[in-house]
């Protein structure tokens, strides 16, 4: 049974399902009140990830953004079944990836990676096998997908694959060790690697991060493209409002490990329902309004795991705080589609 | 146009021609790498024949991709690397020709912010050492004159003192990023070279740091090279961009200029590629294909050509024009998008 609670929802008979069909919006991944603990030397407890709720449907892209420590990179790596393996982390709550339950079998991620579930991640030169060419760990992942293909075949396809990352010279790459490449070249190797497996979820940690603009576009443009035609769906994880404007279906904003606010990118950037989310946006120095004096900044930093503040965590920094947001927690509550967990939101709205 | 923008500090855009305060002649860098074969070597050309002026108390930006050469630039125009060919002033005097000794006290009056606080700071050594470095090897401060002057820097980059005795690591990516700031204004340089200073921080951080560069400049007169390869922080802080492609500084001018009519459609492209925090926008997006050439093969004519939307045969076999507009608007192109007229 899916938890998603999406009245398009489908069973989640993932090998029987075809994507060519009319787009029925399945949901792929789903998380309800996930959490992630991660227990120091010492014994304490640190909440790294706190009731996480939200899910990926087919054909969407979802933008998990924050600032670093908000906990959105960890909850990347536990959908995929990797924060698992350490053993000082402990997940609870519920969550699903392609039907299956990561909570109590983390392991079925293992099953699936490669298939109908690919990550890119951040570091790309940590995560290409360093005695492997190119072209071997990419036919490593086409034939995952698609079987064993004569030579020439694969290698067109691959240097096709590569060409639509932006490497024009895909052919020369695909005899290149690693090392022999740069970083932004090793990082579209990653997301050509992860696309070779045509997979239905794609979660990617800041995959444009690292590079230039003019690729980025180039890249952005090509999940787009597999989002409409291929209905993949994809958990993207960035720091970058202005890309999530551009590309998302939904935006989750996550601070101090839990989401905040959850919406629609055009109701989302018109008005924000949480202090933290218009703070991040007014941030920005914008590229077409004029130019303010002064970028307008958010007060302090954000807390660490181990020292979070009392009530909501934003309230140290919010300048609508009042005394209840101090004691207690706000819920992560619904605002007519959207969603916001903030004390005071209905009356800030109006 | 670009006088009517509010920004810190007034009107920056005009201002009397002043004598710069770096001046780059004609500057060149090549590299001798590896080529294919065991004892084959090819030039990589980093930079090539780049004359510009920085007057003083003016940001400079260079924008551009990575393989572009906007970082050798950078440091040619410190003399961190020396140039392959050409001249290098500051102040009116040729670092090129200057003797170790006369380049170790002139050099006291440039400093640099790195991009990587953590790998530019001495991870045994205090925050407060960090800053007073300089000051005591280059001024010679001791005691409690020393610990004022660090204590009046602290304060000036908006760094609680308490946070003194302790190591970088300690500190958050933005405390560090002040930290590099103090020390690099410790000894009142008139120059900083900011290479890629706010790139690695977060959205909130990163416009704290930007305003206090902004804040700094406007306080101690400085003048910086501001090398970044976010368009928005660049327009921000910038008066004047260089755009840099395999080289060559290809457009320059006016920040406001630059933004809102870029004549060469290198500087479209890279402007239409940045993504806009705003759904409801839409423009007209110049998608590159490919990525930038190597270095060591620079295609022949206009370097842009190989990518550029517009290219005809004439681009393939006839270098660009250098055209310079009254504004000081300066594009090397054979069809600018915009008019640029002497």
């Amino acid at each position: 049974m899916s938890i998603g609670s999406s009245p398009t929802t489908e069973p989640p008979a993932l090998a029987a399902a075809s994507h060519e069909e009319a787009p029925t919006r399945e949901t792929l991944l789903a998380l309800d009140g996930m959490t992630v603990t991660f227990r120091t030397p010492a014994g304490d407890r640190l909440p790294l990830v706190r009731e996480a709720s939200f899910q990926v449907r087919s054909g969407e892209i979802v933008c998990l953004v924050g600032e670093s420590g908000s906990g959105k990179s960890v909850t990347a790596r536990t959908v995929m079944g990797l924060t698992q393996r350490d053993p000082a982390m402990a997940v609870g709550g519920r969550a699903e990836v392609l039907g299956h339950d990561i909570v109590s079998d983390p392991s079925v991620t293992a099953g699936l990676r490669g298939r109908d579930l690919a990550m890119v991640f951040q570091e790309p030169m940590s995560s290409l096998d360093p005695v492997c060419t190119v072209g071997t760990q990419l036919t490593e992942a086409l034939r995952r997908r698609h079987g064993k293909a004569s030579r020439q075949a694969e290698r067109s396809r691959l240097a096709e694959l590569l060409a639509e990352v932006g490497i024009v010279d895909g052919r020369r790459v695909l005899d290149t060790y690693p090392h022999q490449l740069s970083g932004g070249m090793c990082q579209r190797v990653m997301i050509a690697q992860a696309l070779a497996c045509a997979p239905r979820l794609l979660i990617a940690d800041e995959p444009t991060t690292a590079l230039d603009v003019t690729i980025q576009a180039q890249i952005l443009e090509l999940v787009d493209r597999l989002r409409t035609e291929e209905q993949m769906a994809v958990l993207l994880v960035t720091h970058d409002m202005a890309v999530a404007a551009e590309l998302a279906d939904r935006v989750v904003v996550m601070y101090a490990g839990r989401v905040v606010e959850d919406a629609a990118p055009v109701a989302l950037f018109d008005q924000q329902l949480h202090p933290y989310t218009s703070g991040l946006l007014r941030c920005i120095p914008p590229m077409v309004d004029e130019r303010p004096a002064r970028l307008v900044t958010i007060p302090g930093g954000v807390p660490s795991p181990a020292a979070l503040p009392t009530g909501c965590s934003f309230h140290p920094r919010c300048p609508h705080s009042v005394d209840l947001c101090a004691d207690r927690v706000p819920e992560l509550a619904d605002h007519g589609g959207r969603r916001s967990a903030c004390w005071r939101a209905e009356e800030l709205s109006r | 146009m670009s006088t009517t923008t509010t920004v810190p500090g007034g009107d920056r855009a005009v201002r009397p021609p002043t004598a710069p305060l770096v001046r780059l002649d004609h500057v060149s860098k090549h590299f001798t790498t590896k080529g294919a074969g065991l004892f084959s070597r090819r030039t990589l050309t980093a930079v090539d024949d780049v004359s510009l002026d920085l007057p003083p108390a003016h940001t400079f930006a260079l924008v551009g991709e990575s393989g572009s050469g906007k970082s050798t630039l950078g440091r040619l125009a410190l003399r961190l690397t020396e140039p392959s060919s050409g001249r290098v002033h500051f102040e009116g005097r040729d670092l090129t020709a200057m003797s170790p000794r006369q380049l170790r006290r002139t050099r006291q009056q440039m400093q640099v912010v790195f991009q990587d606080p953590l790998g530019s700071l001495d991870p045994r050594m205090s925050v407060a050492d960090i800053v007073a470095e300089p000051l005591r090897v280059h001024r010679g401060l001791r005691g409690s004159e020393l610990d004022d002057r660090v204590a009046a820097l602290f304060e000036q980059v908006g760094l609680d003192t308490s946070r003194m005795r302790q190591r970088p690591k300690a500190l958050s990516g933005g405390q560090r990023q002040r930290v590099g700031i103090a020390r690099a204004i410790a000894l009142e340089p008139r120059l900083l070279l900011a290479d890629e200073a706010v790139s690695a921080l977060d959205v909130s951080v990163q416009a704290q740091i930007t305003n206090l560069l902004a804040e700094l400049r406007e306080r101690l007169g400085l003048t910086y090279l501001f090398i970044a390869h976010g368009l928005p922080v660049v327009r921000q802080i910038a008066d004047t961009v260089g755009v840099m492609y395999l080289g060559r500084v290809v457009e320059q001018g006016p920040v406001d200029e630059i933004f809102s009519a870029p004549a060469h459609p290198y500087t479209k492209a890279l402007i239409s590629a940045q993504p806009v925090a705003d759904p409801t926008y839409r423009r007209e997006r110049v998608l590159l294909q490919g990525e930038i050439p190597s270095a060591t093969a620079i295609p022949s004519g206009c370097r842009f050509r190989t990518r550029c939307p517009i290219a005809t045969a004439t681009c393939a076999e006839v270098a660009p024009p250098r055209l310079v507009s009254s504004t000081g608007h300066v594009v090397e192109c054979h069809y600018p998008l915009e008019e640029v007229v002497a």
